[in-house]
């Protein structure tokens, strides 16, 4: 008999027992991750949508505030949406300090593998919204639309830029003030796929148009502001202003 | 440990000690084995390969070696451009083979975890295309990787034939399952999704250009209906803490408890995720996301009692038979 038979016979023993407590410790750390705690930060709340959505809690606390008698209102913050905002960012901090402990035995194994528990699934939908836009010149000087978000455009780029993943990348430039790095990049496949597409383009124009959805019985939807705008000539043309 | 807490640690591990058929594990692997494959085929197909997976200087989006900790793959590729691309291609097709192997039930475990790393090295080269449907199917792989989903409906099972495994897997499965509708649920604190807001979340959405499939003057029109959507949307991701209560209560069922019972009578199980495939297939129908509706329902199936799958196929083998 081996002399490690005795110490394999105790752990096929406790097995089961070991097996259970494991499994409870993964749905744990599960459940903990999967708590929504935004590392909020003041770049975050500086965004647009976000200090639309600030404003709208402000304006809800404040209505909540009117109707409480006064010794449950007190405690509340005031209603401003700096306010609100300083009072997400303090407990986004301290929760996640709690959290990051918690679940620090297994932080190197989910960034190795990339594994998580972060749902989002429209979380935050706003009223403002970012459409792709890419416009072509032709070579008789007319600027025409190659592809629109949401509404289709040459099968070379309608396909890709509407899918989950390249969508990913516009779609973000939409809510900041400056576009990320990648932007630049996409840019330049975007103009190569279209002139790849379209002999007769001599030039591509790729921008957000952000623009803002009413309700019904709201107010209309103004003008698209165009973002990121930014262009690119065919290869071997010299650069032109943009229309 | 005694009384309630004592009953009910001994209920738990009898859950995890379990044993049962292997075919509710094999319908997620095939499920998911083969929408991973579809979802990588298409990166092909539309040229995608190298935006997305490249690193900047290869053709790629990405820069994943300006990251404070570049993934291992991209640490490994060659200086030359031309050479890193190939290699980029060639570690895609791998991924390929890995996902098609995975659905076969082809050295699964094998399968399962190749494809996990080497999903989780093309999340880091571009994080923007890293979708919440990506980070799903990665913990799922992580969970097939260590189950025996490869003991039925498996060219593995081939010459074993279909044999008994540890059901904790596919219970994992579930508890990710409500785990990805809670945190939803609990991460819907925007005004859009409250009476503040005039529970507009869905037609937001719905008219937001990246995923908008219907004309917006219509989801305009329809506006009542999706401010009830939005509603019924809460109620149902929430509702994901009784469907965990009413899965607990059918794995203990000969437990006694009038709650129990109850939730085992009116089967809460499966009217919760009748419920969920209608809200699914309504979300692809309103909006693009691309795989994520057919990954959940792919992982419906290990909601389904085990024997199910196992009886289900002889009888469809019968009816064959007969005709």
């Amino acid at each position: 008999m081996s002399r490690w038979a005795p110490a394999r016979a105790a752990l096929a023993r406790r097995w089961p027992a070991l097996r259970a407590a494991l499994l409870l410790g993964v749905v744990a750390q599960a459940a903990l991750d999967a708590v929504p705690l935004p590392r909020i930060t003041e770049g975050q709340l500086a965004e647009a949508s976000l200090r639309a959505e600030l404003r709208a809690q402000a304006q809800a606390l404040a209505a909540l505030r009117a109707r409480l008698p006064a010794p449950l209102a007190e405690p509340l913050p005031t209603p401003a949406p700096a306010a609100v905002g300083a009072l997400l960012i303090s407990l986004s901090h301290k929760c996640n300090i709690v959290r990051d402990l918690a679940l620090a035995p297994t932080a190197p194994l989910r960034r190795a593998l990339g594994l998580g528990q972060s749902w989002g699934l429209f979380a935050l939908p706003s009223p403002e919204v970012g459409r792709l836009v890419v416009r072509g010149l032709r070579e008789d000087g007319v600027w025409v639309d190659v592809f629109r978000a949401g509404e289709g455009g040459a099968p070379a780029l309608a396909g890709p830029l509407a899918g989950r993943r390249l969508r990913g990348v516009w779609d973000e430039a939409g809510d900041r003030a400056r576009p990320w790095p990648s932007w630049a990049r996409l840019v330049d496949w975007i103009a190569a796929q279209a002139f790849a597409a379209d002999p007769a383009l001599i030039e591509v124009e790729v921008r957000i148009d952000r623009e803002r959805l009413h309700l019904p019985g709201g107010p209309a939807t103004g003008a698209a502001r165009p973002l990121h705008r930014a262009h690119r000539r065919r290869p071997l043309l010299p650069p032109t202003g943009a229309p | 440990m005694s009384g309630a807490l004592g009953r009910a640690w001994g209920r738990w591990v009898a859950l995890t000690a379990a044993q049962e058929p292997a075919h509710g594990l094999a319908v997620v692997r095939i499920g998911v084995g083969g929408l991973i494959f579809v979802d990588r085929a298409l990166l092909s197909v539309e040229g995608l390969v190298a935006p997305l997976l490249a690193p900047v200087g290869a053709g790629g989006l990405g820069d994943p070696l300006g990251q404070p900790a570049p993934p291992l793959l991209y640490r490994l590729l060659p200086a030359d451009p031309a050479a890193a691309l190939r290699l980029v291609e060639g570690t895609h097709l791998l991924s390929l083979a890995a996902a098609a192997s995975l659905c076969l039930g082809l050295w699964t475990r094998g399968s399962a975890a190749l494809l996990l790393v080497l999903l989780s090295q093309f999340a880091a080269a571009l994080p923007p295309a890293d979708r919440g449907v990506d980070l799903l199917l990665r913990n799922v792989l992580a969970i097939l990787a260590l189950s025996g989903a490869g003991r039925a409906w498996a060219l593995d099972a081939w010459r074993a034939g279909p044999q008994l495994t540890p059901a904790w897997p596919r219970r994992l499965l579930l508890v990710q399952l409500g785990l990805v509708y809670l945190g939803a649920a609990a991460a819907k604190v925007a005004s859009p999704w409250t009476p503040a807001g005039g529970w507009a979340a869905l037609s937001f959405a719905a008219r937001d250009p990246a995923y908008a499939r219907l004309p917006a003057a219509l989801v305009l029109d329809l506006h009542p209906l999706t401010q009830m959507m939005t509603i019924s949307t809460l109620i149902w991701e929430w509702g994901a803490l009784l469907w965990l209560a009413a899965l607990w209560a059918r794995a203990t069922r000969t437990a006694p408890g009038r709650l129990r019972a109850l939730s085992n009578r009116l089967g809460l199980v499966g009217l919760y995720l009748w419920i969920g495939a209608v809200f699914h297939l309504g979300t692809h129908l309103l909006l693009r996301i691309g795989v994520f509706p057919f990954v959940m329902l792919a992982l419906y199936a290990a909601a389904a009692p085990p024997e199910f799958w196992a009886r289900g196929a002889a009888t469809a083998r019968r009816a064959l038979r007969g005709s």
